[in-house]
């Protein structure tokens, strides 16, 4: 069944990922040529200062039209994934259909966080990978190996961690932290479906009034403890020199506090938020 | 075998609001009930309660001696009343999207059934009417071979030609294992389809009876006495 | 084409009678096969329980009966359809006369007109 409503989920919510992140490809292919275009006009001699000076406002316009084209990608996706797809397909009159297959409200949870999360993923990597091949030229290859070198050996230096170690497990914690946000999300909108009227406005109240207090909460922390999700030392903490920052702890200790508490605290509010929406799905549906 | 449908004690409270209030009723194999009663009377409600779109407040509701959920939904076959598909859905795209989902879904009696009707598989939603997309709706519903079919105002708001088109087909997907509940307000269509009826009003069963016990012991047509039950 | 029915007496005792009007105006022939149920109900449009009961009170009355394997057919017993004509036919002459007898005619005078009728209609 899971295998089922995952492979619907993708048919339906490919209609707009594909042709999507197909335009991220082109308009990065394109402007990787203008982007060789503009170094090798720099070799000409220019006999008109009018004629450089358009060039550069156009050069300007592009790139920034380019910017505005990746937040654009990266916030449709967001938006799309985590709060119109879900809410259209399980909270409207589509919710009709879905909510009566012979699937399990968990295993929509699942489904949707499943392909909301490679499709973030994916997206992720594609504006990476879009900037890199945007700035890439022959001076940073030539550099990459000193770089390389540079983040292997500061990396344990600020972190106290090998960077082989540190990395991915700041991307799990990523990884976490996004899925964690997603169900947040999903559990905003489920709670907001079940009244009554005003669904969406309720939703985003239950956002806010969320964020108000996991914001209080986390600053306290961060206050009380100096511990932060950077996994460094907290020199902002009101408590500066309080807390577990004068304890003698070594840089991989810290490492390991900080970095493992902003692991639990996401699973913590991930598995809370599934168990929430959950609830909200099977004992207090409210379609319209 | 066990019974179809059966609610004890159920009740179903919006807020402050009662919808249904502590109803008693069963229902057996093999037959096509009406359930009637005006609009606000609570008839979606219980729908969707046997649906699992809606929990109860209080009391019980078994299908096949199972509370509802993903093993009822299973044998629940739902015509809502709106239209649930995506209009970028092709009719096939719906077949696959039933066949995948319902291991009871008899893809070649969906087919005939719109070959009928002159529905290519291969027409968007979006390019159909209304009324069109209704029948596909119904088509699909009616293609499962489902203990239950619950199909929620399914001739409201529909031409003459459309309702007999239902009916044929609800006639014709009979079978003695599976019963249909049709909620309507709508009784004198719909009347000589029906085996039993139940009067549902202000969230209390009326009455639970069959047609012919009716007109035997009343001397008039259903319609006739549902008129004189909800006289206003 | 749905059979017209009306609202006042139960549906299978309507349909009894459209059947039984069928077979003895020859509409199906003594040894004809009946459709079945499903078809029946279709063409009437009403529910198949309700054809599947009106069919067994036509068993019951004689006119029709059960092969097992093959299905429901009309009775080849002339005799009986005789019967059943005349008990028609007189259930029909009794609504007559009540009806006479309502607008306060005597039985002489229906005799007369109804004489009067017979030969006036040739």
């Amino acid at each position: 069944m899971l295998g089922k409503l995952i492979k619907h989920e993708f048919r339906a919510v490919n209609r707009l990922m594909l042709p999507l992140h197909l335009g991220l490809i082109v308009i990065t292919i394109i402007g990787r040529f203008y982007v060789q275009f503009v170094m090798n006009r720099e070799h000409v001699n220019y006999s008109s200062y009018s004629l450089r000076m358009w060039e550069g406002i156009v050069d300007v316009m592009l790139v920034s039209a380019y910017v505005i084209a990746l937040i654009a990608i990266f916030i449709i996706t967001w938006l799309y994934l985590d709060i119109l797809r879900f809410r259209k397909n399980l909270f409207t009159d589509e919710g009709y259909l879905m909510h009566t297959l012979p699937a399990s409200a968990a295993q929509h949870i699942f489904t949707k966080l499943a392909v909301s999360a490679v499709w973030q993923i994916a997206d992720g990597i594609l504006i990476g990978l879009s900037v890199f091949a945007m700035v890439l030229n022959k001076s940073i290859i030539e550099d990459f190996g000193y770089f390389w070198n540079e983040l292997w050996t500061s990396f344990p230096q600020i972190f106290g961690v090998p960077a082989g170690i540190g990395i991915p497990v700041f991307l799990l914690s990523a990884l976490v932290n996004t899925i964690a946000g997603t169900l947040i999300i999903y559990m905003c909108i489920a709670i907001g479906h079940s009244f009554n009227d005003h669904k969406v406005l309720a939703s985003i109240g239950i956002y806010m009034g969320y964020k108000f207090v996991s914001n209080l909460i986390s600053s306290i922390v961060v206050a009380l403890s100096g511990i932060n999700s950077f996994g460094t030392r907290n020199v902002n903490s009101i408590f500066f020199g309080v807390g577990v920052y004068n304890s003698g702890l070594n840089e991989t200790a810290y490492f390991w506090l900080n970095t493992g508490f902003s692991l639990v605290f996401s699973l913590v509010l991930g598995v809370g938020a599934f168990v929430l929406t959950n609830h909200f799905m099977t004992k207090r549906l409210n379609l319209e | 075998m066990e019974q179809l449908l059966s609610c004890q004690n159920l009740t179903k409270r919006y807020g402050y609001k009662t919808a249904l209030d502590s109803i008693n009723l069963t229902i057996e194999r093999g037959r096509i009930i009406g359930l009637l009663g005006p609009n606000g009377s609570g008839k979606t409600t219980l729908i969707k309660l046997i649906n699992g779109l809606l929990a109860p407040t209080e009391g019980l509701l078994l299908i096949n001696g199972a509370v509802p959920g993903p093993e009822t939904k299973k044998v629940v076959s739902y015509l809502p009343e709106r239209t649930y598909f995506n209009s970028w859905m092709k009719v096939t795209d719906i077949l696959n999207f039933f066949c995948d989902f319902y291991s009871d879904f008899d893809r070649n009696r969906a087919m005939e059934m719109l070959h009928r009707l002159n529905i290519d598989e291969k027409d968007r939603l979006s390019s159909m009417s209304k009324g069109t997309k209704e029948k596909v709706q119904l088509i699909m519903v009616m293609s499962r071979d489902a203990d239950l079919y619950c199909l929620d105002e399914p001739i409201g708001g529909v031409d003459p030609a459309a309702r007999d088109y239902i009916l044929q087909t609800i006639i014709t997907n009979y079978n003695e294992r599976a019963s249909v509940l049709i909620s309507t307000h709508l009784i004198s269509d719909i009347e000589n389809v029906l085996d039993d009826v139940i009067f549902i009003q202000n969230g209390h069963i009326r009455l639970t009876t069959s047609v012919d016990e009716i007109r035997e012991q009343e001397g008039k047509s259903v319609d006739a006495l549902f008129r004189e039950v909800f006289r206003c | 084409m749905a059979w017209i029915l009306d609202d006042s007496r139960p549906i299978y005792l309507q349909i009894v009678d459209v059947i039984k009007t069928n077979i003895i105006a020859g509409a199906y022939q003594p040894g004809d096969k009946l459709p079945s149920v499903r078809d029946l109900a279709m063409e009437a449009s009403v529910n198949p329980n309700t054809m599947q009961k009106a069919l067994t009170e036509l068993e019951r009355s004689g006119l029709v009966y059960t092969q097992r394997t093959s299905g429901r057919f009309i009775t080849e017993d002339t005799a009986k359809m005789t019967e059943i004509k005349e008990q028609l036919a007189k259930e029909q002459i009794q609504l007559f006369l009540k009806n006479m007898e309502q607008l306060g005619f005597k039985k002489e005078d229906i005799k007369r007109l109804l004489d009067q009728e017979l030969k006036g209609g040739k």
